[in-house]
């Protein structure tokens, strides 16, 4: 049975190293930034390689960017650009060996832990390495040159040689020395491996040698931290504490548990079995966890550290260390499963009862290992895939930007920027923070954003979230909106350029002159244009931006629109004759909260509203952008309005063909005073133009 | 021991040893088409877009069918094969651990497919 076992969860274990080899692979060869970190990393290395410092102390003066970590990585990736030019492959390639290099440390950690009792463990060993592999936080991580695998690469080498040979002198400090360079590449590291490190010490050795271990560590840290700073004038303590401190939000942390919890429930049963059953069963003696004193208090220290995912600005890296001491319970239980009652002289039980509590935690991890593939599968691969797909669009974006003369601010693509070679101006999320903290004064940026210095400005829209709202400070993003017009759209990023030279003709008080009616709302981020409706696509998240009628009209509201309202107007092109206007989209997502005014409950019929009567606030129903959804409709023969044209019809309406053997859809753009789309049957993203 | 409840014995391991050779055939041609699924579960899950007309449909096709081929000969290997060995090694260790290795690997097969 155990041989049975033993190939069943080899051959999905094997699976999952295929889907992580293929994942980062890809990643690896893919040359756009992947991620809003990946940039900074990449203009640090650039600016090493020329000699230049990263740790400046103040942002007085640009470039507004910070240096958010130590340097471990970015000088371990300094070689690649200097060789090779402003590149990604090389920190990915990187982030990848590191992740490699983490799975062989935590197999050799619980090899090491299984054959201090009685001979190794080498597949449960190699069953831990596969595990941390599987987990789709790690590949989604790997194939971004970003910091935190060459960290927790350290910190495990670290436990690694402790655990091997706890009893030598040279293996204390070359825990230490490694524990000490996990905490240089990434600082949130100096928690959970020097804990789990410091007790299992105290266990094997005692009170002194751990106290050296800490000491050591600590005085290694504190040196380096010191001539650092001195180098840096104070510069290297601003960046990585003080523009580190970002304001927590307590749902993040509530969402990723539950997360985990459906991800990875064997593995949660496993840290009970860990933590009760095994010390209980051990009679005292840990029953045959040999390494129990150093991955109880890994696991503790990791989930203290994944508990700070809260971060605003934080993604799954923070719980790359939880997933490493996830794999060492499963290998540490496996380890254990293998000799229940065999180690124990006093009782010895029945025979079977070892390989089959073995065979079953093979089992259990099998399925657990093909739970966390099929959610990388459809999440993390899914999510790449989005963000690869409009490489047309990226190809043009790069081409753009390397012939903008002057800075260009950006945020998700900043790395366009590096990729031509060019510095970085401004961080945007990161002096944001500093500035809502009041730590940052942001005037000297407004200033240069309202006297037009930067002749591009790239603001990025992530699918379903306003993520440019955590990134750019509501100054930052009015002194756009008043001096800059967005004027094209490429990969979900909407390219500012300055009102004098875009070539662009905005709305004045929110209307073109001359047009018949003003925009119903803000559409500060651009049109999108389908199939003549429009989705106005104002600045801020959901039930922010407000919505106005554009003329008198008499209103009604269907009851299964949670999102919607229909005015009846008169025709300002076909005097005599009346035409609906659809206002939209002003819902969440999924429908449940309505943005529409309570003045218009659902079910409102022939209720007279006035031109600029406040409707509602924009949202992103049936959308990926806060938006508002507008058309303009002529009544159907009986004067009823026309729900096929807008998708909404029900049983009772008549269906879109039918429709459109009556009527179609007039062109808002008419009525709005500002340029259409001849596009059919595709969206069109439209800048905001009036016509002349 | 008694001849008769020697007999007996010979003919609950030969039962057993037919009973598992039938159930790891038939978990094998399932397994077979596991395979399969698995294969183009993976690909289409990276590459595939645009639905029945795109490139990666037609592409996961044929890797589908690139499968099926060697799949079903070592289908055949294994059923024949492990009929085979169990005349040959009836009632031996070794023929318990072929059938326990042989269900294994199905049932991880099956167990993949089943999941992505």
């Amino acid at each position: 049975m155990e041989a049975g076992a033993h190939l069943l969860s080899s051959i999905v274990f094997v699976v999952a190293l295929i889907v992580f080899s293929i994942h980062t692979l890809l990643g690896l060869l893919y040359p756009y930034p992947l991620d809003y970190g990946e940039a900074p990393l990449v203009d640090q290395a650039m600016r090493l390689a020329e000699g230049r410092a990263i740790y400046r102390a103040n942002l007085d003066t640009p470039p507004y960017t910070i240096t958010n970590y130590p340097p471990l990585y970015v000088l371990a990736m300094t070689p690649f650009v200097a060789l090779f030019g402003p590149n990604f492959w090389g920190g990915r390639l990187i982030s990848i060996v590191s992740a490699l290099v983490v799975a062989y440390f935590l197999g050799g950690v619980v090899d090491a832990q299984a054959g201090n009792r009685r001979g190794g463990d080498r597949f449960a060993a190699r069953l831990t390495a596969l595990l941390f592999l599987a987990f789709p936080y790690v590949a989604s991580w790997a194939k971004l040159a970003r910091i935190d695998l060459l960290a927790l690469a350290l910190s495990t080498a670290a436990l690694y040689v402790i655990a091997r040979w706890p009893q030598h002198n040279r293996a204390l400090v070359g825990t230490a020395l490694l524990l000490t360079a996990a905490i240089y590449t990434r600082q949130s590291y100096g928690l959970a491996a020097p804990f789990a490190a410091f007790v299992w010490v105290f266990v094997r050795r005692g009170w002194r040698a751990a106290l050296a271990l800490a000491g050591m560590v600590g005085a290694v840290g504190l040196t380096l931290f010191l001539i650092l700073n001195l180098a840096t004038g104070g510069g290297f303590f601003f960046n990585i504490v003080t523009a580190n401190v970002n304001p927590f939000n307590v749902d993040t942390v509530m969402r990723y548990a539950r997360e985990l919890r459906e991800l990875a429930p064997i593995l949660l049963l496993f840290c009970a079995v860990l933590i009760v059953v095994i010390p209980a069963r051990g009679r005292g003696k840990l029953g045959g966890a040999a390494g129990w004193p150093m991955v109880v208090p890994y696991l503790a220290g990791a989930l203290l550290s994944a508990g700070t995912i809260g971060k605003i600005g934080s993604n799954v890296n923070y719980l790359l260390e939880l997933c490493a001491a996830l794999a060492l319970v499963a290998g540490t239980v496996l380890t254990w499963s293998g000799k229940v009652w065999r180690d124990d002289a006093e009782s010895c039980g029945p025979a079977w009862v070892s390989p089959v509590a073995r065979s079953v935690t093979l089992i259990l991890l099998a399925v657990q290992a093909g739970m966390l593939m099929q959610f990388t599968l459809r999440n993390p691969v899914q999510d790449f895939k989005y963000r690869v797909s409009p490489r047309l669009s990226l190809d043009e974006l790069r081409v753009l930007v390397a012939e903008t003369a002057g800075p260009v601010l950006a945020d998700e693509y900043m790395g366009m920027l590096t990729l031509n070679g060019k510095a970085l101006t401004l961080q945007p999320f990161e002096v944001t923070q500093l500035a809502n903290a009041g730590l940052w004064d942001q005037t000297p940026l407004l200033d240069a954003i309202r006297a037009e210095t930067f002749p591009l400005i790239l603001i990025h829209h992530y699918r379903g979230y306003a993520v440019y709202k955590e990134r750019w400070t509501p100054e930052m993003l009015t002194a756009i909106q008043e001096h800059y017009v967005a004027s094209d759209f490429k990969a979900d990023t909407i390219l500012f350029r300055p009102r004098s030279t875009a070539g662009v003709n905005p709305p004045v008080d929110g209307a073109c002159p001359g047009a018949p009616w003003p925009f119903p709302s803000s559409a500060a981020l651009g049109l999108r244009w389908y199939n003549k409706t429009l989705s106005l696509m104002g600045i801020g998240y959901d039930n922010s931006v407000p919505v106005y009628a554009v003329a008198d009209g008499r209103l009604m509201r269907r009851a299964d629109w949670p999102d919607a309202v229909a005015i009846l107007h008169d025709d300002p092109l076909n005097p005599g004759q009346q035409v609906w206007a659809f206002y939209g989209g002003m819902a969440s997502r999924d429908g449940q909260v309505s943005y529409v005014s309570a003045a218009f409950p659902p079910g409102s019929a022939d209720v007279p509203v006035k031109a600029g009567a406040l409707l509602g606030y924009q949202g992103s129903y049936r959308y990926d952008w806060t938006h508002l959804h507008f058309a303009v409709l002529p009544p159907l023969a009986d004067g009823s309005f026309p729900a096929a044209l807008v998708w909404r019809e029900t049983e009772q309406d008549l269906s879109l063909t039918e429709v459109l053997l009556q009527i179609e859809r007039h062109d808002p753009s008419l009525y709005l005073g500002s340029t259409g789309s001849s596009v059919a049957g595709v969206e069109d993203w439209l800048p905001v133009n009036c016509q002349p | 021991m008694p001849t008769s409840q020697a007999s007996n014995k010979s003919i609950v391991l030969k039962g057993l040893a037919a009973m598992l050779w039938i159930i790891s055939s038939v978990l094998a041609l399932y397994a077979l088409n596991g395979v399969a699924d698995l294969v183009s579960s993976i690909y289409a899950a990276f590459w595939a877009e645009g639905g029945p007309y795109g490139e990666a449909y037609y592409s996961s096709v044929a890797l589908r069918q690139m499968v099926i081929v060697p799949g079903a000969i070592l289908t055949a290997a294994v059923v024949i094969g492990s009929a085979e060995y169990s005349l040959r090694h009836f009632n031996t260790p070794g023929l318990w651990r072929l059938f326990a290795r042989i269900l294994g690997v199905e049932a991880g097969i099956l167990l993949l497919a089943t999941l992505l």
